[in-house]
């Protein structure tokens, strides 16, 4: 469990240092959808700055370069934003503990994930409005519930802020890691880094004696042992680590993938 | 017939010359709803992504004048940032919010050219119009030698403020000594919408007769503001407070 709980550490590091953002200490100042990093760089979320550029139809050099920059970090580590800093995914381990992940299909050749991201780019589109940020993004609901102690907040906009972070939860709750695999597109955008990423789990065919505990262990249901590859680069691999904590027979290990092997 | 070299100089250079039109002329655009941060451009809504780092900023100088909005702001701005209680948290065009802002929502402009919003006197309630010698509110203000007019009568000293001057960042609001404050921001946009009624009244105002004005003075207005309080010495606790001049 040594990997898991340096994950879990790490999330909560990240969070105290968005925290002390307000006590005057400026090591990032933003939320983890949008900040701007030392008074230096800006970072910017693929998918929510995707559908603030949509929503504005225009291009802002502020905007670019947090894009860049969050690009070039996740082709190096895939879709460990998930895993390593997104805080929901920190809700869910305590929230949900029990229940499996149902395939839920609405079509049988367009997965739900495109479904719903072309239509978040399309409503922003037409509205003109990034609806998704606003109103469903759960990270964004829970900074402005971690914030409320620091900032004056309208009374309504937490209540609103409080009933969609539940709802996502709920959603979970139902059916297990349903939100993260099909229905977040902030995770899906860094998923499709995993196809290029470097930072990459690796399975050693030659030690693993089929034994099934890393496909148990796996919080997003990834069927690892029947990856053709060696290497596990699904979309939904948030690189937690869960699976190489799991597996006896260290036949599973973090690995950077060079390109010719 | 024009040849296709000429035809494709021709486009190339008028295309270059718009650019540099386009460029040379570029005016800011404010958002004119809601009073927001300094620098906030228009259509903030559809350029804002909600991070809170404006917030943050003004957090870390101690302004506390950026607030969340809720549903009262309206659907569409959400969780934007928005100036309000300019009572008892003004801005100070510190304009660290600006520096901020990972969108460029909050564009990076000089102090001058702020419009946040448009600082209107109700004259009722003014002492300055109602037979008194107050600078309060041009004590505390940024620009106070291009915004503040005064007409010096038997009345009182009646401070004028221009609107296309005010930058709208409510130090005023916050230094106005009576205990109800007799000048109000308004959002660009329902400034419009009230000012014409608001000329008019000052006009009629101005011209009513000695003994009319002598009964709006000291039978009405007068009564009524010593009734809500006067809080005298807070233009000396917003220049501390604010380090002006």
């Amino acid at each position: 469990m040594i990997i898991d709980r340096i994950r879990k550490n790490f999330k909560l590091l990240i969070l105290f240092i968005f925290v002390i953002q307000f006590f005057g200490i400026n090591i990032v100042s933003g939320n983890l959808i949008s900040s701007k990093v030392l008074d230096l760089v800006y970072m910017t979320d693929i998918f929510s700055g995707i559908e603030l550029i949509i929503s504005s139809k225009s291009l802002k050099y502020q905007l670019i370069s947090g894009l860049i920059l969050i690009i070039t970090i996740y082709i190096i580590l895939g879709r460990a934003f998930c895993g390593w800093v997104c805080p929901v995914d920190l809700i869910f381990s305590y929230t949900n503990k029990k229940n499996k992940y149902k395939i839920y299909k609405i079509n049988n050749r367009i997965p739900i994930i495109v479904v719903v991201i072309t239509f978040f780019i399309l409503i922003s589109f037409l509205l003109s409005q990034p609806i998704f940020i606003t109103y469903i993004s759960p990270i964004t609901n829970f900074f402005r519930i971690l914030f409320l102690p620091f900032s004056r907040v309208e009374f309504t906009l937490i209540i609103l802020s409080i009933i969609l972070l539940l709802v996502v939860i709920i959603i979970d709750r139902l059916n297990k890691r349903f939100w993260c695999k099909d229905l977040c597109p902030i995770g899906f955008m860094y998923g499709l880094l995993n196809k290029i990423s470097v930072l990459k789990i690796q399975l050693d065919k030659k030690r693993c004696k089929v034994c099934y505990k890393c496909n148990e262990s796996c919080p997003m249901s990834i069927d690892i042992l029947n990856t053709t590859k060696s290497y596990i680069s699904s979309v939904d691999c948030i690189l937690c680590g869960k699976c190489i904590d799991a597996c006896k027979h260290n036949a599973l290990k973090f690995t950077i993938k060079t390109i010719k092997k | 017939m024009i040849k296709r070299r000429e035809f494709l100089k021709i486009t190339f250079l008028t295309f270059l010359s718009s650019v540099a039109f386009a460029s040379t002329n570029r005016k800011i655009e404010y958002d004119e709803e809601v009073i927001r941060p300094p620098g906030a451009v228009k259509d903030f809504s559809s350029r804002c992504i909600r991070c809170i780092s404006c917030l943050s900023a003004c957090t870390r100088v101690k302004r506390y004048a950026i607030s969340l909005a809720g549903i009262s702001k309206g659907l569409k701005n959400l969780g934007t940032p928005v100036v309000e209680n300019m009572r008892e948290y003004p801005c100070d065009l510190c304009m660290e919010c600006t520096k901020v802002c990972p969108t460029g929502a909050l564009q990076e402009i000089p102090k001058e050219e702020v419009k946040m919003g448009i600082a209107v006197i109700d004259i009722d309630l003014c002492l300055g119009w109602n037979s008194d010698i107050c600078l309060s509110c041009s004590k505390v203000c940024p620009f106070a030698n291009d915004v503040f007019e005064f007409k010096n009568s038997m009345w009182g000293n009646q401070p004028y403020i221009k609107p296309d001057k005010c930058v709208g960042c409510g130090l005023c609001v916050k230094a106005c000594i009576t205990k109800e404050p007799a000048v109000i921001v308004y959002p660009i946009k329902e400034y419009k919408k009230i000012e014409k009624e608001y000329l008019t009244y000052l006009e009629y105002v101005e011209n009513l007769p000695y003994i009319n004005r002598y009964k709006l003075v000291y039978e009405i207005n007068l009564p009524r503001i010593m009734k809500i309080g006067v809080e005298r010495g807070r233009e000396e606790m917003v220049l501390k407070q604010y380090k002006i001049r």
